[in-house]
């Protein structure tokens, strides 16, 4: 369960304002897509979530657990992929999930069970004891989910994940997450594409300029959208992005 | 031709990063200031070898003036330009050799070979031509003003010191150029950083050298290098056109003067155009292939590589491979510990018997004492000179937001940090213990206090190098120089460590300090710090690691 509350962030001393008090609510079980044209502050929203960024004002709770003033536990809840996976260049693939799985606490069996298993699903089982630097920027993406999957986190946030990955790839990311989302595990990602969407999400939410402008379902837009001419010039832009 | 011209400034962007600092100028003040400073600071280290140079070239002046030989004066300069720009010029040929940019996008767009080789010519050349404009100003100067020369020498002296690294350089090319088509070994991306690394602290030693023989001029060794069979009239036998630009600097006559000049133009650019000519095109392969290359994959069993640690021990065992994997990193780093000792154990190989008897002279006691002090002040240096804690931030970069995404205690992950550097302060101290204990023979007392004030004094720098990267990390970073060669902390660090240091010698001199009782005084107050400032730390980095945000 993901809640905001009243949630700011300001950039550059307060001159940009990424995104500016919003609510959201996302329910344990749920698939919920975070949608928005570019710049209009999911990356920020997120890494607010994740607790990469603090908050100007606001609070953010995962499974009740606040993310600013109890940081070690909340983010043992969760699980993060970031929308650019050049990291740890110098390390190979298993000594980044040994190191990812070592900070979440994760016995040998399951850390085992769970590389065995993702990396087979994405092909790249063969390459995890080489440096990730000799990785495309596919299978780093590929390398980054696995981690973020290593600790059955209840809380699954993804920074457009879909973008950069290949047809095939993108399928399997998407079974995962509706899998993991069957288990009883929230996912939250991020996207600019409706139509990604519409096929996984349970829920939606849009943002635009920092402000979140529609929540609800795909079947809510649909029938909201006819009598908002903004809500549908937006639906379009972000149709048109795919 | 506007193609090369645009490429030529991305790449002059991305070496010197010029256009960043203009940018800070505008937006962001307190940045350029700092990017200023720092070149202030490079170029006010550099001025003490200038200095040098020039008193040397004053003393050779009024040396060789009543036989009429002062011109010797610019020969040397021109010879250790053109000799400065060849070495340095090699390594800044391979070290920039495959820019980051250079990627699929450089070599998809519709540039011509010869486009690609003079754009990263004239990057090498930029840089070249500003060390070489100082070392020939030392000369040119003290040559011009005490034998009274006009307008002329000195606009001659400005067209020769553009031209004069163009020669050096372009052989340079000719001689990497074959090597990264033919050597298998150079296409290695890391190994030519190592290699360079290597390279350019042999320079450093040669360099060194050099300044300590210029540091005393002395009469015999002068009279030695300018004879007849001395060390320029070789050079200038190997090098013919050191001699052309001299004669076109010193000679009397104008046309011989024009003459010489307008031989050394010719050749300069005639060298430079066959360069391009034949070049190019090998050259334009070598980048080719090396973005073809894709490493193959070892294939593991998992079972075997899948363990838990403590996770103190992660984040330790993290920080050690990305430093030492790093090539920048490690030879900017650890490398130093392995390297100054045997530089020091060479250099000690070689004045062994001057050295032994101004030994003897000491009194013993007084000698271990000195040691034990020379050790401790050793072990600091080289303990510091890693700059594994005043850069432990700024290291991570970009990756610093995912490390925050993490379930991370702030305090392992300063805890891991500040390890890292002890277990190479430790090494640096086995090092040189292994010297007092082969070589001086030193007790077990005095090894031992060595081992605790060195020690004790290194945790604290570190521990203050740490406050400071939490305080400012430079994270933004396209290339890992800028977190540790263009890392205002680490200059911080390895300054004021050299400035505790010599304070402390300073406090011994003076006080004519010869007693034990100043080590229990150190570890006393060492080891209070100690305490007080990981404590300190702890509780900083408690707060400040959520705070840092890129
Ligand atoms: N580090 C930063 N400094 C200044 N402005 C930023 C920074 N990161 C993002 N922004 C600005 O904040 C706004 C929201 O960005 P972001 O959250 O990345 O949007 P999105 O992920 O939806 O594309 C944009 O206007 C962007 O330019
Ligand atoms: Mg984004």
């Amino acid at each position: 369960m993901i809640e905001i509350k009243n949630v700011s962030k300001t950039y550059s001393k307060g001159r940009i304002k990424a995104v500016k008090n919003i609510f959201l609510n996302v329910e344990k079980g749920e698939i919920f897509g975070f949608l928005g044209p570019n710049g209009a502050g999911k990356t920020t929203t997120i890494k607010m979530i994740a607790g990469i960024l603090k908050p100007d004002e606001g609070q953010i709770k995962v499974n009740g657990i606040d993310v600013v003033k109890d940081p070690i536990k909340a983010k043992m809840q969760i699980g993060y992929v970031p929308d650019n996976p050049e990291i740890f260049n110098r390390l190979t693939g298993i000594e980044y999930l040994n190191f990812i799985a070592d900070v979440y606490e994760v016995e040998d069996e399951k850390r085992y069970k769970k590389i065995n298993e993702l990396a087979e699903m994405f092909g790249i089982k063969d390459a995890l004891n080489s440096s990730i630097g000799s990785f495309s920027h596919g299978m780093k993406q590929k390398l980054i989910i696995i981690g973020s999957l290593i600790h059955d986190p209840p809380i699954w946030i993804l920074d457009e994940p879909l973008v950069g990955l290949d047809p095939k790839s993108a399928f399997i990311l998407k079974e995962i997450i509706k899998k993991h989302a069957k288990e009883g595990n929230t996912v939250f990602f991020s996207t600019h594409i409706m139509e990604i969407a519409e096929k996984l999400c349970d829920r939606i939410g849009i943002i635009k300029k920092g402000e979140i402008i529609f929540t609800g379902s795909i079947e809510e837009l649909r029938s909201l959208r006819k009598e908002n001419e903004s809500l549908e010039n937006l639906f379009l832009e972000l149709v048109e992005n795919e | 031709m506007n193609k090369a011209f645009s490429l030529i400034k991305l790449y002059i962007n991305s070496v010197f990063g010029l256009s960043a600092i203009l940018r800070d100028m505008k937006n962001n003040k307190r940045q350029a200031l700092k990017a200023i400073g720092f070149i202030i600071l490079i170029l006010f280290s550099f001025s003490g070898v200038l200095a040098m140079f020039t008193l040397f070239n004053i003393k050779m002046f009024d040396m060789l003036k009543p036989t009429s030989q002062q011109g010797i004066v610019v020969l040397n300069t021109v010879i250790m330009a053109s000799a400065f720009t060849f070495f340095v010029g090699i390594l800044t040929v391979v070290a920039t050799y495959f820019l980051n940019q250079e990627g699929d996008i450089i070599l998809s767009l519709p540039l011509k070979s010869w486009n690609l080789l003079l754009a990263k010519f004239i990057v090498s050349y930029i840089s070249e031509l500003i060390f070489s404009f100082f070392i020939m100003a030392t000369g040119i100067l003290v040559y011009g003003i005490k034998n009274g020369e006009g307008f002329l020498y000195y606009i001659f002296s400005i067209i020769i010191t553009f031209l004069i690294p163009i020669l050096p350089l372009s052989l340079g090319y000719f001689l990497i150029i074959p090597m990264m088509k033919f050597g298998r070994i150079f296409k290695n991306k890391d190994f030519v950083m190592y290699f360079s690394g290597f390279f350019a602290i042999l320079i450093g030693i040669i360099f060194q050298y050099f300044s300590n023989l210029m540091a005393k001029p002395d009469v015999e060794i002068m009279k030695k290098i300018t004879s007849s069979t001395g060390f320029f009239d070789l050079a200038a036998k190997i090098y013919y056109p050191a001699i052309l630009s001299t004669k076109a600097l010193v000679e009397k006559g104008f046309f011989i003067k024009i003459f010489c000049l307008i031989t050394f133009i010719i050749i300069t650019l005639g060298c430079f155009v066959l360069l391009l000519y034949l070049m190019s095109d090998m050259y334009y392969e070598t980048l080719i292939e090396n973005v073809g290359e894709r490493k193959r994959f070892l294939k593991v069993d998992l079972k075997n590589v899948i363990k838990r640690k403590n996770v103190l021990l992660s984040l330790l065992s993290r920080e050690m491979k990305l430093m030492n994997r790093e090539p920048v990193y490690f030879i900017n780093g650890p490398m130093i510990i392995i390297l100054l000792p045997v530089i020091l154990a060479i250099s000690f190989y070689f004045q062994k018997d001057t050295l032994m008897t101004q030994f003897k002279l000491i009194n013993l006691k007084a000698f271990s004492y000195y040691l034990n002090l020379i050790s401790i002040a050793g072990i600091i240096f080289l303990g510091a000179s890693t700059s594994i804690a005043s850069t432990c931030i700024s290291r991570e970069g970009k990756s610093f937001e995912f490390i925050k995404s993490l379930p991370i205690n702030p305090k392992l992950y300063v805890l891991a940090k500040l390890l890292h550097s002890l277990i190479f302060a430790v090494l640096a101290s086995i090092i040189i213990l292994a010297f007092d204990i082969f070589i001086f023979k030193l007790s077990l007392l005095d090894l031992l206090l060595i081992f605790l004030v060195s020690i004790l004094i290194l945790a604290v720098i570190f521990i203050l190098e740490i406050l400071i990267e939490l305080k400012w990390p430079k994270l933004i970073w396209d290339n890992p120089q800028k977190a540790i060669k263009q890392n205002i902390n680490a200059v911080v660090g390895i300054l004021g460590t050299m400035g505790f240091i010599f304070l402390l010698g300073s406090l011994v001199v003076n006080f004519n300090i010869r007693s034990y009782k100043m080590h229990f005084i150190l570890i006393l107050i060492f080891l209070s710090l100690l305490v007080v400032l990981y404590k300190k730390i702890i509780l900083y980095a408690t707060k400040r690691f959520y705070d840092i945000e890129i």
